[in-house]
């Protein structure tokens, strides 16, 4: 269509800033010299280089590139950094041009730092969703230090930003220097790199929720209340089976609240999915609720040292009626035994509930 | 399907009769801030007016739950209508609003996507997953699950492990689930979504638009408070009460306007409604107290005092009527036995020298300060930059207040501390508990550090709170 622009004119307008659409043309009045001019003139190489090793290191290990040149990627990316914030105030002002190298890294680092830290989330998840080690593994990349190249290209574009405001920097600390502000200019960078310390970890791990979470919810979108709950509560599958196999006016005999059975002896947790059911307990495992109708079969859901802790009731019980219920397929089978005898292995390390014989 | 559509015509219902109130207090409040605000006052005042009826002897039920929110309706609609006012103004306060968003520059529209992103995965995940937090199983939830089935307080109080908190956030699950929506979790972040939005909106009173927004984003990624959003806890509720009755404080402080004296009041009122253990509804009543008496201001004390303990004492006296059973002395332990045994004077005497200091100092350190050390550091900054301004005479009187109210809040953060540790053996197991009391400091004090860098970083002094509103009100 006539009057729009090509793929190449768009391209060329968002890559290249205002100050760069210029014809390019050497540098005759710059004031630069020596140590400063070759550090200006030497850092886009440098710039490269750093990216070089950061990935070499990430598809290698920590610690490779320190046995080769006895510093390592991220100590490297550190310092090109920090002496990008001294180089990139020297560069030719606006108006003026800059040399292609300058362009090239600013352009690239425009470009790659979306991809990279959409990779970075990518491999993050990936690890998370299987298990330690799964990304290096597969694609002999170690995200952690993947994590670097995007942070690396993200103080890059940082780099490029500050340039082009540089103007208005330098022109802020002028201000603050002639009111006599400088400390408190300094208070001000200081308190920027406390937040930002903080909030860039938890704004990539609240990313990631965002991502995953959400995500798994669009994924399951028609999951049962049931369902979630199985999911996400501890113990909830015995528990309900519990539930399922007593009535309403139930009294319900449960361990005492230590290790092995923190949860399934904690009254305040159990009553939650019990309730209207009565909760009896006392503090002595080696003994049994008076007055409860009904007692839970409980191997102990928390690791303890001694195996023989595991299970309870620790005492024998007669019983009108016994079920066992199997957490791994959540099946239930009602038992013909009519006595809980503790020191029998068929029964002490199971789950299950007891209906106490009346006497 | 029907619970979704019953849960959101239920919490509209809510915010419809909070915005009664809002009308009747601030007309001119702006459109965003009216629906926060709505949300606030409405989930609270109903939920106390719930209580209430309970007591009277009117059921937790969906009937007379809806027959009192329709009567609260009805009756903040006819005082709207007294008075004079409108509710048609607040689309209108909207509209207008949401008109200026194409006028944004991209960094804003960037950062105010940033805040939909994080507000909306915490109402997503919240309206999802069932409750699954250890305390509210175990206590807050459980007392809703109770009020549903049986309709009443009685048999809550009788299995005990029931008073202790208030009833706000028990209620506002009792009205989700008496909707038939099983997931109380959206009550929650939608009390987050209000603190965000308040909090950008006294920030873009303040300063500018992209200023507010993007500090907003900071406090959204920082302040620990996202985690509590999808959480089903207490103190997400109490943090957003008192943060916003202190913006309401400080905007009385500022303009000695009665509605910022009575939003200020009512919400701080509702934060001993979400929690009433700790004191720090004291800090600003202290505060409007010698404001107030400075300025020979007794009629503005009073009506603050009053709003506050309207809303705090009947709480406090149900639950005096009320006292918790004791535990078993065969459940106790020799030790705990003996120390429940001592006198107070021999418990303070024991706590009340250098070690016992010390102890409880090392405590606030490493549960309150350390966490969150980068706010702490940023709060000392700021409060350097702040008195640095005032030397100069260039501070705002805002400043100087927020700073206070800041150091006050934490010295009583630290008295608080010392006080459990006089009275609960085991104060020092209990670390994620101080840890989530002080919650409520860190939006104060990014709100704080956001007004000092501004008025040190742009040179200008902070808008004082605009006292007419700009937005054109509705001609009958």
């Amino acid at each position: 269509m006539e009057g729009s622009k090509t793929i190449k004119e768009v391209m060329t307008s968002f890559l290249f800033s205002k100050n760069q659409k210029k014809k390019l043309t050497a540098i005759k009045n710059w004031s630069v010299t020596g140590l400063n001019r070759l550090a200006v003139e030497a850092y886009p190489y440098l710039v490269t280089l750093t990216y070089a090793f950061l990935v070499i290191e990430a598809c290698t290990y920590i610690g490779f590139l320190r046995s080769l040149i006895f510093i390592d990627a991220i100590s490297f990316a550190t310092l090109t950094v920090l002496l990008g914030i001294y180089v990139v105030p020297k560069l030719p002002s606006t108006g003026m041009f800059l040399q292609k190298m300058y362009e090239y890294i600013f352009m690239f680092s425009r470009l790659i730092t979306p991809v990279n830290l959409f990779l970075y989330f990518l491999l993050a998840s990936l690890e998370e969703k299987h298990y330690p080690n799964y990304v290096f593994a597969h694609y002999h990349v170690n995200y952690e230090l993947f994590r670097y190249v995007a942070f690396f290209s993200v103080s890059i574009l940082l780099l490029d930003i500050s340039r082009q405001y540089h103007k208005k920097v330098a022109d802020t600390y002028r201000s603050f220097k002639e009111r006599g502000l400088r400390l408190e200019l300094i208070a001000v960078i200081i308190i920027a790199l406390s937040y930002a310390r903080a909030v860039i970890p938890t704004s990539i791990s609240i990313t990631r929720t965002g991502f995953l979470d959400v995500g798994f919810i669009v994924t399951h979108l028609f999951l049962s209340y049931k369902e979630k709950q199985l999911k996400a509560l501890s113990e909830f599958s015995y528990l309900n089976f519990i539930k399922e196999n007593t009535p309403e006016t139930a009294s319900i005999g449960i361990p005492p609240q230590m290790p092995p059975w923190l949860t399934t002896g904690n009254e305040g947790y159990v009553r939650y999915f019990l309730f209207p059911r009565k909760i009896v307990k006392i503090p002595d495992k080696n003994k049994i609720p008076e007055f409860a109708e009904y007692l839970l079969i409980d191997k102990g859901e928390w690791a303890v040292p001694d195996p023989n802790e595991y299970g309870w009731p620790k005492k024998m019980v007669k019983a009108d009626k016994i079920w066992y219920f199997d957490k791994a397929t959540n099946s239930v089978i009602e038992s013909e035994d009519k006595i809980f005898d503790p020191n029998n292995p068929d029964q002490k390390l199971r789950w299950g509930l007891i209906k106490v014989a009346k006497e | 399907m029907l619970g979704i559509f019953a849960v959101i015509l239920g919490l509209l219902a809510v915010c419809l009769f909070g915005a009664t109130m809002v009308t009747l207090i601030r007309p001119n409040a702006y459109g965003f801030e009216t629906l926060a605000l709505s949300y606030l006052l409405g989930m609270g005042v109903f939920t106390f007016v719930l209580f209430l009826a309970n007591i009277v002897g009117i059921k937790f039920e969906l009937v007379s739950s809806s027959l009192i929110l329709l009567g609260l309706i009805t009756c903040g609609l006819t005082m709207v209508q007294v008075f004079g006012r409108s509710l048609k103004e607040i689309p209108t306060k909207l509209h207008h609003e949401i008109k200026f968003l194409p006028s944004c520059t991209t960094v804003e529209k960037g950062l105010l996507a940033g805040i939909i992103f994080v507000v909306s995965t915490a109402v997503i995940i919240s309206s999802y997953w069932p409750v699954r937090d250890w305390d509210s199983i175990v206590s807050y939830d459980f007392r809703a699950k109770t009020f549903v089935v049986t309709g009443s307080m009685e048999t809550g109080l009788k299995l005990g492990y029931f008073l202790g908190y208030p009833l706000m956030t028990t209620l506002g699950h009792t009205w989700v689930y008496l909707l038939g929506f099983p997931y109380p979790g959206i009550v929650h972040s939608l009390w987050y979504l209000s603190l965000v939005i308040l909090l950008c909106t006294a920030l873009a009173k303040r300063t500018s638009r992209a200023w507010a927004l993007g500090w907003s984003l900071v406090f959204c990624f920082s302040s620990g408070l996202f985690d509590h959003a999808l959480m089903t806890y207490t103190n997400l509720a109490y943090a957003t009460y008192l943060i916003a009755g202190y913006f309401y404080t400080l905007e009385w402080l500022e303009t000695r306007k009665n509605d910022s004296l009575i939003l200020s009041g009512t919400l701080i009122g509702l934060s001993t409604w979400a929690r009433s253990a700790e004191p720090f509804w004291l800090i600003p009543l202290f505060m409007v107290l010698v404001a107030g008496l400075l300025q020979k201001e007794i009629r503005s004390v009073s009506i603050y005092s009053l709003l506050i303990l309207m809303i705090r004492q009947p709480w406090k006296f149900f639950e005096s009527l009320h006292p918790e059973p004791t535990r078993l002395s065969a459940e106790l332990s020799k030790e705990a036995q003996a120390f429940i045994e001592k006198s107070l004077l021999e418990k303070v005497l024991t706590r009340l020298n250098i070690p016992g200091i010390w102890e409880v100092m090392v405590y606030f350190w490493q549960y309150v300060i350390s966490p969150t050390k980068y706010q702490y550091i940023a709060l000392l900054l700021a409060g350097f930059i702040t008195l640095s301004l005032t030397k100069r005479k260039m501070a705002n009187p805002l400043l100087q207040y927020l700073l206070i109210a800041i150091t006050l809040n934490i010295a009583g953060v630290m008295a608080g501390i010392f006080q459990f540790s006089i009275f609960f053996r085991e104060w020092r197991e209990i670390g994620g508990s101080a840890e989530r009391m002080s919650l409520f400091l860190g939006p104060l004090i990014l709100f704080f550090v956001a007004l000092t860098t501004y008025q040190l970083i742009f040179m200008t002094k902070i808008r004082p709170v605009a006292e007419k509103s700009k937005i054109k009100r509705i001609k009958k």
